[in-house]
């Protein structure tokens, strides 16, 4: 092999793109070739460099924010995917349509009812603190949609007998007949903590939209329990990050449904389910 | 990580994503970056980018190169959107014409910085700084490379080669100035190159 021939396929021999015969026949004559080894050496720090160069120029380096942009841009894309499908679903059944149309109804009659307000500010809206209201929210997020919480997620009825009874079968009394809405599913049902708040986790799918529902302390007995009345809790729905968060209060647990489905949706599914959970919760904090 | 869905379609999409693609946004922005030299063009591409690679996570082959997927789908985009913009414009035959002159091949200059190099490379059509990126500073294969910009893999194979003859003896010019190298002028071929950058421009802005 002469120099011209060696510099000719020199890149190539760099990027192990040659035969074995050829590699051969390169490494030869760089043995007895000190000119060809300075070359070859050249060029492998000429790749180096373009390398370096590139991945430390000034003018090619993002801005600091625009990974935090691009993160919500892609889980706004996220959402709006998923409702796209529910749509299409939706569109896609005389059936189906029918059913929306009667749930609609539903939840006319529900919004109509006086025990349930919709209030977007969660400050002046709710019996509750803002910032349970902002942790139920994280929870969902964080658990639910993203799965990334700092800490595992353990057993519900493990839960239930280290931290509070009233996890003890909650997952039953949710998923036992005529509690949640007709086409919801259980995802899973754990106990999960965000920001340093334990809740009591049930996943659900909705019209392929997941819901969170969340039982956590509220802290001391509240007075305003009148918020139970006539057996039905009275339904509070906030908003925050996005996620609407309907919830109602028992003497020491809080209460939320958690989605991007929308108030009205939500606050349905929060009041279907509103009775019976309150009522599991209220035998367990008796019991306790 | 715990697996909460099991049948949550959407959410195992998104932690895969998140784990696969994601880490990839400042690679594809740098690209981008160098492609369109505007800062708020190249974070709409990149987003633009990320968005179609989540729609269409489900066509990622795993154990493969999601780096190189993610920068075939950026040309994507950005070959759609010079389209519907009307912009591209083609130079003519300078590959055909840098073929047939390029000949002189200087000895690999070795006292240049960095920022020379990146000059250097600016000062190639395209076509060539393109394949040489993709290759030398992206780890990408000739497949890859050939699938991302829609070209056969043997005009990827002539690309490179002649790119990087063409950035070596665009250094060896630079290292001339500086009585490094050898080079007094600039080749001939070189002023063909420099020549073609009008042609450049015209094809990326």
């Amino acid at each position: 092999m002469q120099c011209h021939d060696f510099r000719e396929i020199a890149d190539s021999y760099l990027s192990d793109e040659l035969l074995v015969e050829t590699n051969h026949d390169v490494m030869r004559h760089l043995e007895s070739c000190a000119g060809c080894r300075g070359e070859l050496a050249a060029r492998r720090n000429l790749r180096a460099q373009l390398r370096t160069g590139f991945q430390q120029a000034s003018e090619l380096t993002m801005r600091d924010d625009f990974p935090q942009i691009l993160q919500t841009e892609l889980l706004n894309a996220v959402r709006r995917h998923s409702r796209s499908l529910v749509a299409r679903r939706i569109a896609y059944g005389a059936i189906a349509a029918s059913l929306v149309f009667a749930v609609a109804l539903g939840f006319r009659a529900a919004l109509q009812s006086p025990f349930i307000q919709n209030v977007r500010n969660p400050v002046s809206a709710s019996l509750l603190d803002a910032n349970l209201i902002e942790n139920a929210v994280g929870d969902h997020q964080n658990c639910a949609i993203v799965q990334r919480l700092a800490e595992k997620p353990i057993n519900l009825e493990e839960a239930g007998r280290t931290y509070d009874p009233v996890y003890i079968d909650l997952a039953k009394v949710v998923m036992s007949g005529g509690v949640i809405p007709a086409g919801m599913e259980l995802v899973d049902a754990h106990s999960c903590v965000f920001n340093g708040q334990r809740f009591a986790h049930v996943v659900l799918r909705y019209h392929g939209e997941i819901v969170s529902l969340l039982i956590t302390r509220s802290g001391s007995a509240n007075p305003n329990v009148s918020n139970v009345s006539q057996g039905e809790p009275l339904i509070v729905s906030a908003q925050a990050n996005g996620q609407s968060a309907a919830h109602f209060q028992t003497g020491r647990h809080a209460v939320f449904v958690v989605s991007a489905l929308g108030d009205s949706e939500n606050i349905a599914i929060a009041r279907a389910i509103a009775a019976a959970v309150s009522k599991h919760i209220q035998r367990a904090e008796i019991a306790g | 990580m715990f697996r909460l869905f099991n049948k949550s379609k959407h959410s195992e999409d998104w932690a895969l994503f998140e784990n696969e693609a994601l880490p990839h946004h400042v690679d594809v922005y740098r690209m981008a970056m160098w492609l369109l030299k505007n800062r708020d063009e190249a974070e709409d591409l990149v987003q633009e980018t990320f968005v179609a690679a989540l729609r269409s996570f489900h066509r990622f082959e795993k154990g493969t190169n999601c780096r190189a997927w993610l920068i075939k789908i950026m040309y994507n985009v950005l070959s759609k959107r010079r389209r519907s913009e009307s912009r591209l414009q083609i130079v003519a035959d300078a590959e055909q014409q840098i073929a047939e002159t390029v000949e002189f091949a200087p000895p690999t200059p070795q006292h240049i910085t960095e920022r020379e190099v990146l000059d250097a490379l600016e000062h190639l059509p395209l076509q060539f700084q393109e394949v040489v990126v993709l290759a030398d500073v992206e780890d990408m294969t000739y497949k890859e490379i050939a699938e991302a910009l829609s070209i056969p893999t043997g005009t990827v194979m002539s690309r490179l080669h002649r790119g990087r003859r063409l950035l070596r003896a665009e250094l060896a010019g630079y290292a001339g100035t500086r009585g490094i190298g050898a080079t007094e002028e600039r080749p001939s071929h070189l002023r063909l190159a420099q020549a073609e950058e009008g042609g450049k421009s015209n094809a990326v802005s």
